[in-house]
């Protein structure tokens, strides 16, 4: 059945679930790595401030 | 109210009279996109008639929407649009009368061209009545969407592109219906009436609705 | 006993970018394991054929939700702007910003799949159906959303404009699905959805009701993500951000 299914329509199934998996994860990860990057340019403009007579 | 209407319909009217060359170029620009299409699709009768429908609509979508962006950009620049702002009248009257200047200077106009560029397709008389009434009674709603869009992007870079990206998918009843009209009388004859109610339901809806959304948007972007 | 819950403590940028943090597991988990059962569901409990379809009619089990979830998400967008405008509350605003991509990617699915799917049972991969031409057409709403919302720079302004876009654009959505559905209104007095729901099989039913669920959680999941970063973007020189335990302690970088 799992063969069957695979050998017939794999191509469609695959491009159609494996493109709505790869989107959704990606959109995901996305979101933590825009996290990563705002915080790390947050911590370095809170240095700045703790240090400099700047202010921000 | 009526005088604040007609004094700034009148001023929109002189203000475009003295610079023809801009309604002028509208007028070019619809004649010549749909002169395009037969070149590059063929001259068969039978192709233009059932082409010219979608064509002229398309062209009247694309022509009302390349000088949507005057619609509000000079008045904004030189500061007018703020002093109407700010007077006691209310703003969806002043936008009301801006839209209605503006389809008499770019809507009217592809009306009554209409006649000639149908000749180029080979319609027959009462296929032209269709389309004139047609575009009457939809290109007033155009001017009304594409008022909030105008609005919208008032005063960004690339404002235009932003623009017709906004307004075009709004379009999409007007299209469907208004060649909608022209092929039911040219292709299929069928009754037209239908169409006709729809489109002018459109327009109306969108004459209740524009003036208010668009007015609101100003205040936004004026802030 | 009523709960009475404070909305408008809440409503602040300040107090919900923590709740928002403690939320997110809550609908992570439940999506993640969902999605599991429901692909699982699926691909092995489900009948091999729907009516003439074939095994590729399982498409629909990431076809229907991601349309489903697409239309929704634009009608919150929409809804979170009319608050937005009435309460003036900047947290609207930044729920709208962070919705929209994710209906993107949504409507995006529904015609990518749908497309498959078309390929599989139509024998092409587009055609001008009804529902595929009005998908298409929310994609460019989505589109037009997100470009007006980057082409202004001030905040306030482009939250207040995208709003109403977001609102003109629902407002428009019926007209155009009735105009795509029915373009010769003599023919077409009577306006029949010829939604298929209703005849599907309990046991297919049940199943994309689940993904449907997994992928509604999986939205709360990213939405609640992109708008903490929306938060600390906008708010980046309030007092309260640089207050955050992750910004102060500069040596655990990040949880």
């Amino acid at each position: 059945m799992m063969q069957d299914m695979i050998a017939s329509y794999g191509f469609y199934i695959g491009w159609s679930f494996g493109a709505a998996m790869v989107l959704m994860t990606g959109e995901w990860l996305m979101a933590d790595v825009q996290r990563k990057s705002i915080i790390r340019r947050l911590q370095r403009m809170a240095r700045l401030d703790g240090r400099g007579p700047a202010g921000r | 109210m009526w005088r604040l209407f007609k004094t700034i319909v009148l001023r929109d009217l002189l203000l475009a009279l003295r610079r023809r060359t801009e309604i002028l170029m509208t007028l070019f620009f619809f004649i010549v996109v749909i002169s395009l299409f037969p070149l590059g699709i063929g001259t068969d009768r039978q192709v233009l008639v059932q082409i010219a429908p979608g064509v002229v609509w398309v062209a009247a979508l694309l022509a009302s929407m390349l000088v949507l962006e005057r619609l509000f950009a000079a008045d904004y620049l030189d500061g007018t649009l703020e002093q109407m702002l700010l007077t006691s009248q209310p703003l969806s009257i002043v936008v009301m009368a801006k839209v209605c200047a503006h389809w008499l200077l770019t809507g009217l106009p592809l009306v009554l061209i209409s006649p000639l560029v149908a000749l180029q397709y080979r319609l027959e008389d009462e296929q032209i009545v269709s389309m004139i009434w047609s575009l009457f009674l939809g290109t007033p709603a155009l001017s009304m969407i594409g008022a909030i869009g105008a609005a919208l992007t008032l005063g960004l870079r690339g404002g235009g592109m932003l623009l017709s990206l906004l307004v075009l998918p709004l379009y999409i009843p007007v299209l469907v219906y208004g060649a909608g009209a022209i092929a039911a009388g040219a292709v299929t004859n069928a009754p037209q009436q239908a169409y006709y109610m729809l489109l002018s339901a459109f327009t109306f809806l969108s004459m209740a609705l524009a003036p208010w959304a668009t007015s609101a948007v100003l205040r936004f972007s004026l802030e | 006993m009523i709960v009475s819950i404070n909305w408008f403590k809440y409503s602040s940028p300040a107090s919900f970018y923590p709740l928002a943090g403690r939320m997110i597991p809550w609908f992570a988990v439940p999506a993640i394991l969902l999605i599991i059962v429901g692909l699982y569901w699926g691909f092995f409990e489900t009948p091999n054929v729907l009516s003439d379809q074939k095994q590729y009619y399982r498409i629909i089990f990431v076809h229907v939700p991601a349309a489903w979830m697409s239309m929704w998400l634009y009608v919150v967008i929409a809804g979170w702007g009319l608050i937005g405008l009435v309460f003036n509350t900047r947290l609207s605003f930044m729920m709208a910003a962070a919705t929209a991509p994710t209906g993107t990617i949504f409507t995006f699915l529904a015609l990518w799949t749908g497309a498959f799917w078309g390929k599989t049972s139509w024998g092409t991969w587009w055609d001008w159906d009804p529902r595929l031409t009005s998908e298409l057409i929310l994609l460019f709403l989505y589109i037009g959303y997100m470009a007006l919302q980057a082409a202004i720079d001030d905040v306030r302004r482009a939250d207040r404009a995208s709003a109403v876009l977001a609102m003109v654009g629902l407002l428009m959505v019926p007209i155009i699905y009735y105009s795509v559905n029915c373009p010769d209104p003599n023919q077409c007095t009577a306006l029949h959805q010829r939604s298929s729901v209703r005849s599907i099989e309990s046991n297919i039913f049940w199943a994309m009701l689940t993904m449907t669920l997994a992928f509604w959680l999986y939205s709360f999941v990213v939405i609640l993500k992109r708008v903490r970063n929306i938060i600390l973007e906008r708010e980046k020189y309030m007092e309260w951000v640089s207050e955050l335990p992750e910004i102060k302690s500069q040596r655990s970088r990040d949880r």
